[in-house]
């Protein structure tokens, strides 16, 4: 029995003592490995520099780093940083060397998914519109985020006829890409308003319209915030769908004008409270003192959000602060609370009050 | 020419910036975080670049730190922060100027000139 224990013992501890060894040597090639990565990048960094800074490309480029993810990775840190002359240097440098067919190439179907989405990311950063083709393609992809890194890339070079499409592939999709989807085309700026407008017109003409990429739509015209998506955003906060009067009243706070202040008004009456809850901080975004009367109402909301939005609308509006104030000693605990809340945070009050007592 | 203390935690940029402002004649002071930045601050350069976004204390803490102790050599803050309350903040607290990130090297070398001390 005993020798059996001891046998046992014995093998444990050589097992134990080939693991740890097994793991140092596996640290020790990983630091290695770390280390020789550090040294290319700083390499790159500075060959990169140099050239940029000399307006130099290199008469022989070496082919092999065209070929290493490290050296993209450089060339997109310097393509991002700047503007202008130099951009377009560095897309010169990325042309001579043939980056942008290497990462086309590696984001084909037939490399590992880790291989593909590297290149397809790298791609994003260093797409032009020669690479517009390629990206396209990928919008159809297999893979959710090989889709999502080409609408990017398709953002970035401004390819606005596309957009229709994308939209149109992010009816079919789960919601995490969808809103991905949307979120990438604010990159595409004002460029993206028109193309957006028509296929939300379009959509809203079906029998059975995509509610939520409607509703993405409308956010993604608020975030780009441009006065000629107000006349369908308006129409959004008049339909009998709560998510696009959600969306709607959110981006009107951006893209909204005078036009929008009276459907504003009206909206700020909705049966869902997320409408009145953003609605009322839209129209105290663009409304004058004719609105505070209104606003103040919502301050005995019976949701807490628009309690709250309703007082920092107020804090925004000329008058807005003395009405809150004027709330701050009512006998409305609850107005008196988001009013108490909201002059805190404006700074109209220097420190916070206890609130009146409840009756 | 002039001492220009360059701070941004990029590697790239402070390579290239550098570049250009030593081609221009100018002496580059480089720090990598803001901590590093705050003490180079006692070498009383002509000019500072402050990334915002930096390791340790940010471009617009440093800059408070040194109208604190009124070091008022004038202050560009270079960022990729596009929120208005950031350049306001750090106009207030009396940088000379906010760069965005990305920028034009011209430009940025045409604000630096227009700034630093004739």
């Amino acid at each position: 029995m005993d020798a059996t224990i001891v046998s046992i013992l014995a093998v444990t501890a050589g097992l134990t003592a080939s693991l740890v060894v097994v793991l140092a040597v596996v640290k020790l090639f990983h630091r290695e490995i770390e280390r020789y990565r550090g040294v290319r990048t700083a390499y790159y960094t500075s060959a990169v520099g140099e050239m940029l800074s000399r307006g130099v490309l290199p008469s022989r480029p070496r082919q092999g780093w065209a070929e290493d993810p490290l050296f993209h990775d450089a060339v997109a840190d310097y393509r991002l940083m700047v503007t202008g002359e130099d951009r377009r240097f560095v897309d010169s440098l990325v042309d001579k060397l043939g980056i942008g067919d290497i990462l086309v190439t590696r984001a084909r179907r037939r490399f590992p998914r880790s291989t593909r989405l590297r290149a397809v990311s790298s791609l994003v950063d260093l797409a032009t519109p020669a690479h517009t083709a390629a990206l396209q393609t990928m919008i159809d992809d297999p893979n959710p985020h090989v889709r999502v890194h080409a609408v990017r890339g398709l953002a970035r070079v401004g390819d606005t006829g596309a957009v229709s499409h994308i939209l149109d592939i992010a009816t079919r999709v789960k919601p995490w890409e969808a809103a991905r989807t949307a979120d990438a085309l604010v990159e595409m700026g004002a460029d993206a308003v028109e193309p957006v407008i028509n296929w939300v017109e379009h959509e809203r003409s079906k029998a059975f319209p995509s509610v939520d990429v409607v509703a993405l739509s409308g956010r993604l015209l608020g975030l780009i915030g441009d006065e000629r998506a107000e006349p369908v955003l308006i129409a959004l906060l008049g339909s009998d769908r709560p998510d696009w009067r959600v969306a709607a009243a959110s981006a009107l706070e951006h893209a909204g004008t005078d036009m929008s202040v009276e459907p504003l008004r009206v909206a700020i009456h909705d049966d869902d409270w997320r409408v009145r809850a953003r609605a009322v901080v839209a129209l105290g975004a663009m409304a004058d003192d004719v609105a505070i009367e209104e606003i103040a109402q919502l301050l005995t909301d019976r949701q807490w959000w628009v309690r709250q939005n309703a007082a920092g609308a107020l804090t925004q509006l000329p008058g807005g602060t003395d009405r809150l104030k004027a709330a701050l000693e009512g006998s409305d605990h609850f107005a008196a609370d988001a009013a108490l809340n909201q002059l805190t945070i404006s700074g109209a009050l220097s420190e916070r009050r206890p609130l009146p007592s409840r009756t | 020419m002039a001492r220009i203390l360059l701070a941004d935690d990029s590697p790239s940029v402070r390579l290239l910036v550098r570049r250009h402002l030593q081609a221009d004649g100018h002496e580059v002071l480089e720090a990598e975080d803001g901590d590093a930045a705050y003490a180079l601050g006692a070498e009383d350069p002509d000019l500072a670049i402050l990334d915002q976004l930096m390791p340790g204390m940010r471009g617009t803490d440093v800059l408070h730190r040194w109208r604190t102790e009124e070091r008022l050599f004038p202050v560009l803050l270079l960022s990729a922060v596009d929120d208005e309350h950031v350049v306001i903040q750090s106009l207030e607290l009396g940088a000379a100027d906010y760069i965005r990130k990305p920028f034009s090297m011209p430009e940025l070398k045409a604000r630096i000139a227009a700034h630093l001390p004739r």
